[in-house]
């Protein structure tokens, strides 16, 4: 039985988004979708997250930019990125802000979900303090 | 309207009558029919004296109110036309100035001002004169004196003088002011500058006059022909040339018939070759044309011309210049002195002849082909008869080659009967008659002349026969004929005739230059019969005796057995070098030297005691050097049986004595320089068998001269080179060549070839038979040698010149190729940041697939795993190419070989068809790379291996620390295809590949990889055994 994370899935890729949030749902994690930053942010201000998962070259705010704000609405915000850019300057920018890991695509899904449940793991046993 | 108005205010002009017409009637009936008007509108009739006025005053005032407005509108019209005018004035092209009666500059216009330099205002008040140069001043003040006096325009030219000092010629136009406001007096000037025109006007007259000078001086006549070959200018030396006054001469065609035009030797000149024709035709100029012309008068003279053709600026031809010179005296001069020197030069011939003893057949014939030269003629024909004119002496016959050419004697042949009739018989016999010369010119006498010529000659009777039918052909074939015959005359006595034929008419002169031969002739013959008259047998004696070049002397015996010369012959004394007296009366002891004198004296003896010839030989010393002679004495007796006399002969042997000596100094020579020769040198037989050789070539073919002497050539020569030796030596033997130059080979004894440079020539007989062949033959095996290295050397440069186009080619393939990396790598970046979002959806779709069907059937869960590995080998082939474009830094860490090599293996796990086989001993030290990159390095290597095997077989990665120690060798090897050896060297390269899939990244990407982790990647194979890569890796302890 998962840890009740919050997901939050940002991606400018709808079937990317899409896909995502199917399977985390289907791991039973309650999973908010954004397919822009702005919506992200939306999200953020109204539902509590625990995790944002957000591809990072999108247009409009990118997803460093989406890092940023995000960690200014929910501090404890757990944010891992996704790209399909190997190196760029801007995941270093995204480490430097506080992304906990970089997934290259296509994700490797049981490494991502190994990490949502670790993150879950920690979540809880903080809870539980 | 000329004159001007002062180009003030309108107040100035109101002045002016205005050109408007207006009469104070009109005006009052326009007035009044107005006021009528305003009557009938406004005021009624009134009858009334005041009623009158106001009407009268009415119709005053509109009527000035209506004469104002026309004063208006006149103005205006002035003030326009005014304007205009001052255009007009100031801004012409033209000076004007006007000049009060004073002389003064009244007014002037602005080109005026300008083509004086001056500002206008300063013009006006100085006088005109003043700018007008000082010696032209009377043209000006002569011409306003004539203007003012008769009031006549005037037209002149002068120079004025520029405000800088400059002179420029300007054309005045003079006349007197038509305004009526100016006084009398006043001119306008109307100034043009016409310096320009002038100056080339003053050119063309110098030119012109230049030209004129030279022509009318010359002494060559020079006439200019027009297009359609008129005389339109003639200098004054042709007016004398032709004959002719200018006024005659202009305007007639150059082939006038009034000059009748013929060749210089008097025959016709054709048209066509006439200067004019000539230059008009060719465009070109001709030069030394020779023609005669016949004056009115009958007057002959040569003319030599040269003419050029004449054209305008553009080319067009328009007509010729010519020059013509006399040259009538030249020629007829020239023509005088030819002859006048041929005919001395045959006298002087023929003076030679006879004083060189020539026989009078010689002298004969000379004469005969001197006067067919002198005459042009085909024959002379000279007859000599004896005293009774009845038999022929002498006579030859130089006749066109066809017929008889030679001299004969013909002595005793009798000359035929003069017919009774002297006019019918042959010429030459009816000069002998008369003792006058002929000439015969008529076409009559002509063939009369040929025909009893023919006759006349001494032919047998069948001959004569055949020829009396010939006779009209043979005249047609030696066609028309001219004839001169003069009598030979001695001592008032014919003995002969001279006679010259032609095909040209001879003159009078002809006839009397003949004359003058026969005359010298005649004194030849009289001179040489006489001579031959004379010469008796005596005569022949001492002719010999004088002139034989053998040694003749005549002793006389002495008592005591000594021996006087009496008398020697000229030989004597040019032989030995002695003189007359040195020898004549003088005894032959002082005359002989000794030792020689010893043998003479007891040869004389022996003569004299055996009375019979004696000979020997004798050499000695005389002045003129040693002389060698054969001696041959003999002795006269008197009637008493007495020797009083001997005479001698001495044949001189000296010359050939000496010549024999040179003959064999000469061979001696030879000889040394046969065998001193540093060429080598051989006389050959003509079966090629060496007869005669000298050391060097000896020494050039190793042979000693004995062994050299019994071979031939052909043994000699390399095989190879025998074909073109012997085809060379046939050409000699056969004479198609006179010499032969051949560069061969020949075999030197201690088996080497020696490069020889052979030339060779056939000696032969008189019939042209080989006797032998001589031979030069040098060595040139050095020169082949350095012509060999030479193409060594370029075929060389060739080769490095190859590789060196190969290398670039290569060079240049490479940049082609990165070329295209580059693009690739621009590519690369954006397709494969492109394919990895489907890629990520697709797997995403496979992995929620996968979990929400764990109750899908085997086959589509299959299929379900097909898909992930191809997303996985996709994201593979992206991620080589993101690599490649853009190498990550190596995150290197110490890491287990066969934890690679097992992680590899699992995610890119070999096909069912290829055996994995594993060689990772226990003991194999870790190395220290980035692990990513290596599996990746790995899985590259794998793969590859793998697809080389489509087929199956074997698949070996094995691992071994390297001999050196610090490194570790991991190889992949497979049984697959192989690499053929042509691609093993491009195989790293970026883009090649020779799979169908693919893009030729994953190598070249290995080794860039192999590399920033400190390593190598190297590959072995051998096509279709199989291929090893090689992965070498620094080892944990080999680092920092």
């Amino acid at each position: 039985m998962n840890a009740p994370v919050t997901i939050l899935v940002v991606d400018d890729n709808p079937a990317m988004a899409k896909t995502l949030m199917d399977i985390l749902l289907l791991k039973g994690y309650p999973v908010h979708l954004a397919n822009s930053g702005a919506r992200a942010l939306e999200i953020l201000a109204s539902v509590k997250v625990d995790i944002l998962l957000t591809d990072v070259v999108m247009p409009e705010m990118n997803g460093v930019e989406l890092l940023r704000a995000a960690v200014m609405v929910q501090p404890r915000l757990i944010i891992f990125l996704m790209t399909a850019y190997t190196a760029d300057d801007l995941l270093n920018q995204g480490i430097k802000a506080g992304a906990k890991a970089v997934l290259t695509k296509p994700i490797d899904i049981e490494l991502f979900l190994s990490l949502v449940t670790a993150t879950a793991h920690a979540y809880i046993n903080k809870e539980m303090k | 309207m000329k004159k001007s108005e002062p180009s003030k205010t309108g107040s100035s002009t109101r002045s002016h009558p205005p050109e408007v017409r207006f009469g104070g009637r009109d005006l009052r009936r326009q007035a009044e029919e107005k006021i009528n008007k305003q009557k009938t509108k406004s005021t009624p009739a009134a009858g009334t004296d005041a009623t009158r006025l106001v009407h009268e005053l009415q119709v005053h005032q509109i009527e000035l109110e209506m004469q104002n407005e026309e004063l208006l509108r006149a103005q205006e019209e002035l003030e326009a036309s005014r304007s205009r005018y001052f255009e007009l004035y100031d801004l012409a092209p033209v000076g004007y100035i006007t000049v009060s009666e004073k002389g003064l500059v009244l007014e002037a216009n602005l080109l005026a001002a300008k083509l004086l330099g001056v500002i206008r205002a300063s013009l006006v008040k100085r006088p005109f004169s003043q700018f007008i140069l000082k010696e032209d001043q009377d043209i000006y003040y002569l011409h306003r004196k004539r203007l003012l006096e008769s009031g006549d325009p005037q037209a002149f030219e002068l120079r004025m003088v520029h405000k800088d000092g400059s002179l420029f010629w300007v054309h005045l136009s003079a006349n007197l002011a038509a305004d009526p406001g100016a006084s009398a007096g006043v001119i306008q000037f109307v100034l043009k500058d016409i310096s320009e025109r002038k100056q080339a006007e003053q050119e063309l007259i110098h030119e012109e006059q230049w030209l004129e000078a030279i022509f009318e001086t010359v002494p060559d006549g020079i006439t200019y022909v027009d297009r359609s070959g008129r005389i339109t200018y003639a200098n004054r030396a042709a007016e004398k040339l032709l004959g002719l006054e200018r006024s005659i001469l202009l305007g007639r065609t150059y082939n006038d018939a009034l000059w009748k035009i013929s060749a210089v030797d008097g025959g016709g000149f054709p048209d066509e070759q006439l200067p004019f024709m000539r230059v008009m035709q060719t465009n070109a100029p001709v030069a030394g044309i020779q023609h005669a012309i016949e004056y009115p008068d009958g007057r002959r003279v040569v003319l030599s011309i040269n003419a050029s053709p004449r054209h305008t600026a553009d080319g067009e031809l328009i007509g010729m210049v010519a020059a013509i010179t006399d040259v009538t005296e030249r020629t007829r001069a020239g023509e005088a002195l030819r002859k006048s020197h041929q005919d001395l030069s045959l006298l002087s011939a023929i003076n030679a002849a006879v004083n060189n003893g020539e026989s009078l057949p010689a002298i004969i014939k000379l004469i005969s082909f001197g006067l067919q030269e002198l005459f042009k003629s085909f024959g002379a024909t000279i007859h000599l008869v004896n005293a009774d004119r009845s038999r022929l002496v002498m006579q030859n016959l130089t006749l066109p080659g066809t017929l008889v050419q030679g001299v004969e004697k013909v002595i005793g042949m009798s000359i035929p009967r003069v017919e009774h009739d002297l006019s019918l018989a042959h010429p030459y016999r009816r000069v002998m008659e008369t003792a006058q010369p002929e000439l015969i010119n008529t076409l009559a006498g002509v063939v009369e002349f040929t025909g009893a010529f023919l006759l006349a000659t001494p032919w047998a009777e069948r001959t004569r026969a055949r020829v009396r039918r010939m006779i009209p052909t043979i005249i047609k074939l030696i066609g028309r004929q001219y004839v001169m015959v003069v009598p030979l005359v001695s001592d008032q006595q014919v003995i002969g005739t001279l006679d010259v034929g032609s095909r040209e008419p001879f003159t009078e002169e002809d006839l009397q230059r003949l004359e003058a031969i026969a005359g010298q002739l005649t004194t030849a013959i009289q001179r040489k019969q006489a001579d031959e008259e004379q010469h008796g047998s005596e005569q022949t004696l001492v002719s010999i005796y004088n002139t034989v070049g053998d040694v003749l002397f005549y002793l006389a015996v002495e008592p005591e057995g000594q021996y006087r010369f009496q008398t020697v012959n000229p030989a004597f004394l040019a032989v030995t070098g002695l003189s007359e007296e040195q020898v004549v009366g003088r005894r032959v002891g002082d005359v002989i030297p000794e030792p020689a004198l010893g043998i003479v004296l007891e040869r004389y003896r022996q003569a004299i005691t055996e009375k019979s010839l004696v000979r020997w030989e004798e050499t000695s010393n005389y002045p003129n050097g040693r002389v060698t002679g054969e001696v041959c004495v003999a002795p006269v007796f008197d009637l008493q049986g007495q020797c009083t006399h001997l005479v001698g002969s001495v044949h001189d042997l000296t010359r050939r004595i000496r010549l024999e000596e040179e003959k064999r100094e000469a061979s001696e020579v030879f000889r040394l320089a046969f065998r001193y020769n540093p060429a080598g040198m051989s006389i050959t037989s003509t079966e090629g068998r060496f007869l005669k050789v000298n050391p060097a070539l000896c020494e050039m073919l190793g042979y000693p001269e004995k062994e050299l002497l019994t071979r031939s050539f052909r043994e000699l020569t390399l095989p190879a080179d025998m074909d073109i030796s012997n085809d060379l030596f046939r050409q000699l033997v056969e004479g198609e060549r006179e010499f032969a130059e051949v560069e061969k080979r020949y075999l030197h004894k201690d088996g080497s070839e020696v490069w020889i440079f052979l030339c060779s020539s056939a000696v032969r007989n008189l019939e042209g038979k080989p006797l032998y062949f001589v031979s030069q033959m040098v060595n040139i095996s050095e020169r082949k040698r350095m012509e060999q290295k030479l193409q060594e050397y370029n075929a060389q440069l060739e080769q490095a010149v190859n590789t060196c186009t190969r290398d670039l080619h290569e060079a240049q393939d490479k940049l082609l190729r990165q070329e295209r990396l580059a693009v690739m790598g621009q590519l690369a970046g954006s397709v494969g940041h492109e394919l990895r979002n489907p890629l990520g959806v697709i797997s995403n779709a496979v992995y929620f697939l996968k979990l929400t069907q764990p109750e899908a059937s085997g086959k589509v869960k299959e299929y379900l795993d097909l898909i992930e590995s191809e997303i996985r080998i996709s994201d593979k082939i992206v991620t080589d190419l993101l690599d490649f474009s853009r190498v990550k830094s190596a995150d290197r860490q110490v890491v287990e070989v066969s934890k690679l090599v097992g992680q590899t293996l699992e995610r890119f796990p070999a096909p069912g068809n290829v055996t994995v086989k594993l060689d990772l001993p226990a003991g194999l030290p870790p190395v220290f790379a980035d692990p990513q990159q290596m599996m990746q390095v790995l899985a590259n290597l794998t793969i590859n291996a793998c697809q080389a095997m489509p087929d199956g077989g074997v698949l070996t990665v094995s691992g071994e620390p390297s001999p050196v120690g610090g490194w570790v060798l991991v190889r992949v090897k497979d049984t697959g295809i192989g690499i053929p050896p042509e691609n093993l060297q491009k195989l790293f390269e970026p883009l090649f590949t020779t799979k169908m899939k693919g893009i030729g990244l994953g190598l070249a990407v290995s080794k860039r990889l192999a590399e920033a982790n400190g390593g190598r990647l190297e590959v072995e194979s051998q096509p279709g055994v199989g291929s090893t890569f090689t992965l070498i890796l620094p080892q944990e302890e080999a680092q920092p």
